[in-house]
């Protein structure tokens, strides 16, 4: 179930009327079975293989908990192997079978491995990473393990964040469904505004300037440098949207259920370094990687270089857990390669900074820094969004083609609609600026009634004409 | 500490004042753009407003697609003819959507003595929906676009009678922008010329990538209720007194070897003709049809292109008698 769907604003009323509704002691019940229906809405088999992750890693924290010494670490490996499997059979095994079957035909033999054919079920990687970080941390001993199945189940399965995050930690979610909450009129309001914040990033800016992506990625050679840089700058935006769009509804349907999520973005573009950027974009998978990944291989404890491979290895896989794919592979290291020659750097940059007389704090360096942070991640966008390797060094390519044409627009993607897809940018970029100071919705409430309602249903309007309303799928659902 | 259940129910009648402020506020903003679209002077608003308006009266009526719109100047027709001409033209309508803009023609106009219906390979087909919806929100009120529109969509209903819902879900080119801006006087560039929408573009290349893709040629589709439509436009014309004639335009050569089913469609549709006595005029030999240079892909002529058409199908029309004095809409 989409949550830009006729069918989640029937469904998400309905079930808060009947959570707040049931005694305490059945709402954790209600919750899972509602966030069983949630997931069945797309592919009804799948909650078997969810079911699956869940008693594997349920029964696993609970061996964890009672074992001592090596048998604890054995279960963790194991838990983390089985739930591995899982994910690798459904993501990952035609793209290793194929990159195998592509070596092995280079070396002049011609294996043929069973095709699978498995549709890979919606947000596998989100729920298959919050279900680990749940045994590791029970593993080290940060987290108790969790006897009642029903809670554990709906960490698991919770609704609103089940299919794209963020990937909460137990510490934080785990709990929340054991407390005691009534209804809150005041999360409700506060609710319902984040969610509207939301559908207006996916609907108005994503789902608008993805015309525009979609018809120039499509086919890169029919397109001119001015369509391919315009497509690109859209996409930045266009997943910056859908995706942060996606955690806004999540973080405010959770709210008006009276659960708080993490927060998953921070202005990303708004960031003067790489390393800012992946502080402040996805940050709970940024976060699972460094805790998970990255310090447990050393982090940048011992020496450049070793920091440098670490980060390479923690990019590449966050790479490939967003797709089975050699194009979301490069990203990774890309990016990863980024970070660290901003660390290798540091020194060579501070001394050409004061050469060139810019003080840190002056705007002159910071607009240099913010618009080389945002020109290198856009480039990383590309690798990201093209069908291929090959389309994305076509698109690289002919980026500085056709510069005398000027043409910008494309068939589906007209100057009106793309003029309203970068006025919604602008929106929201000096919204998230104001928002450092005093947060929109604060101004906006302290207006009188008739005003501050009159905003509200405005911004409604704007985002029902705005938007638009094909019922498409968040990019980040297919990982 | 939990609110006292007085302020839920505050809070719940808050909201219900809310949605209710929510749905008057989109009443208005629903009600000022149907009002600005329906007063558009310009463009394809202004063509189908003229309609409506009993402004769209002509001797000569180009009904048809995209190419229609494309290939027809009126003001050629018109000065080698003597009949006054209007091209009526929708852009990627199917035979459906023009008959049911012809029969709102019909309704609000006299009626045209001369109509030249130009076909496609798709005229035999129905859509699975419309194009660019958004183009016929401001006409649901109209009995012939609204059925028909709700033969494709049936939920269309909701677009006519749920405030802002059309705009919001069937508008996705944003035309509502263009009803808002009209209430403020502003209005785009009319590139009409009695409905005819002259193209002056050069060769797209978009046909040459699509061949490429596409060699071993396709079939367009068709079916029954497409064909029963043009028999519909035939028996329309027949009953109100009108002669018709049907026009396959230009369509650039090198596409024909692609297209599998083209002479068992165009056999069809002569059928079809001969059955209504209506003449088929079939400009596929034309010498237009091999020069590159009159299209900008392989479906559309570009300005140069429609002028030369115009021409070559203005001459065939007074070569068959289709002049004034004869064919005027004047009692």
């Amino acid at each position: 179930m989409l949550f830009n769907s006729l069918e989640f604003a029937g469904f998400f009323p309905v079930v808060c009327a009947v959570y707040f509704a049931l005694p305490h002691s059945r709402r954790t019940s209600f919750l899972l079975l509602a966030s069983a229906v949630f997931y069945m809405a797309f592919v009804p088999a799948y909650i078997l293989i969810l079911g699956t992750t869940i008693a594997i890693d349920y029964a696993a924290a609970l061996r964890i908990e009672s074992a001592r010494g090596r048998a604890r670490t054995f279960w963790l490996a194991a838990s983390i192997a089985a739930t591995c499997l899982i994910l690798f059979t459904f993501k990952y095994y035609t793209f290793f079978t194929s990159t195998f079957v592509g070596l092995a035909t280079f070396a002049g033999w011609q294996p043929s491995p069973p095709a699978l054919d498995l549709i890979l079920p919606v947000g596998l990687s989100f729920h298959t990473f919050q279900s680990l970080s749940y045994v590791i941390e029970v593993h080290r001993g940060r987290q108790r393990a969790e006897r009642d199945w029903h809670v554990f189940a709906s960490y698991v399965l919770f609704f609103p964040q089940l299919v794209a995050g963020p990937i909460e930690r137990p510490q934080n979610l785990l709990d929340q469904f054991r407390a005691r909450r009534e209804f809150d009129p005041i999360l409700l309001t506060s609710g319902l505004k984040r969610m509207a914040w939301g559908f207006f990033k996916k609907l108005v800016i994503a789902d608008r300037l993805a015309l525009h992506v979609n018809d120039v990625y499509a086919d890169p050679a029919a397109h001119s440098g001015p369509q391919l840089a315009v497509a690109t700058v859209a996409f930045a935006y266009q997943i910056y949207c859908d995706f942060s769009g996606y955690s806004d509804i999540a973080v405010g349907a959770a709210r008006i259920l009276g659960f708080r999520l993490m927060e998953n973005f921070d202005a990303p573009y708004a960031s003067t370094s790489t390393g800012e950027f992946w502080r402040r974009w996805h940050i709970s998978l940024s976060t699972w990687f460094r805790d998970y990944v990255y310090v447990p291989l050393g982090g940048g404890r011992a020496g450049p270089w070793r920091r440098t491979r670490n980060l390479l290895v923690t990019f590449a896989l966050s790479g490939l857990w967003h797709g089975a794919a050699w194009t979301f592979v490069v990203w990774g290291l890309l990016n990863g390669v980024y970070v660290a020659a901003g660390h290798l750097s540091r020194e060579w940059r501070e001394r050409f900074w004061q050469s060139a007389g810019l003080n840190p704090t002056g705007t002159p360096r910071r607009a240099l820094m913010w618009a080389t942070t945002f020109l290198l991640t856009c480039l990383a966008w590309i690798f990201f969004r093209a069908a291929s390797l090959s389309d994305a060094t076509e698109i690289l390519s002919r980026l500085g083609t056709g510069w005398n044409e000027m043409r910008i627009t494309t068939e589906n993607c007209g100057p009106r609609q793309l003029a309203v897809g970068i006025a919604a940018v602008v929106f929201l970029e000096t919204a998230q600026r104001l928002h450092r100071g005093a947060p929109l919705t604060v101004t906006v409430g302290r207006l009188p009634l008739l005003p501050r309602w009159s905003a509200y249903a405005g911004f409604a309007v704007l985002v029902g004409l705005a938007g638009v309303h094909g019922g498409s799928r968040f990019i980040y659902f297919q990982f | 500490m939990a609110p006292p259940r007085s302020a839920h129910k505050r809070a719940l009648v808050r909201i219900a004042q809310f949605a209710l402020f929510s749905a008057l506020v989109a009443a208005l903003v629903h009600a000022a753009i149907q009002h600005g679209l329906r007063r558009v002077n310009t463009g394809g608003f202004g063509a189908i407003n003229r309609v409506v308006q009993g402004r769209a009266a002509a001797d000569l009526i180009i009904t048809g697609s995209s190419r229609a719109l494309v290939h027809y100047d009126p003001r050629i027709l018109s000065t080698t003819t003597g009949l006054s001409a209007l091209n009526l033209g929708r852009n990627g309508s199917h035979t459906g959507l023009q008959l049911a803009v012809l029969r709102t023609q019909v309704r609000h106009n006299p009626a045209p003595r001369l109509i030249i219906h130009n076909l496609d390979l798709h005229s035999l087909a129905t859509p699975t929906e419309i194009h660019d919806p958004g183009q016929y929100l401001p006409y649901l009120d109209e009995p012939a676009i609204y059925a028909e529109i709700r033969s494709v969509h049936p939920g269309a209903w909701t677009w006519r009678h749920v405030p802002l819902y059309g705009h919001a879900v069937a508008d996705p080119r944003l035309h509502w922008l263009e009803g808002l801006a009209r209430l403020t006087g502003i209005e785009r560039t009319e590139t009409l010329i009695a409905g005819f929408e002259p193209r002056a573009w050069s060769w797209t290349g978009e046909f040459d990538r699509f061949a490429a893709k596409a060699s071993a040629g396709y079939k367009v589709a068709r079916d029954d209720r497409g064909r029963d439509q043009l028999a519909a436009l035939l028996q329309l014309c027949r009953e109100g007194g009108i002669d018709i004639i049907l026009v396959f335009s230009p369509e650039y050569a090198a596409v024909r070897p692609l297209q599998l089913n083209r002479a068992a469609l165009i056999a069809e549709m002569s059928a079809l003709a001969t059955t209504a006595r209506v003449p088929l005029w079939d400009f596929s030999d034309s010498p237009l049809c091999s020069d590159r240079a009159f299209f900008y892909n392989s479906q559309h002529l570009n300005a140069a292109g429609a002028e030369a058409f115009s021409r070559e199908l203005a001459h065939r029309l007074v070569t068959a008698g289709y002049t004034a004095p004869r064919f005027t809409s004047q009692p």
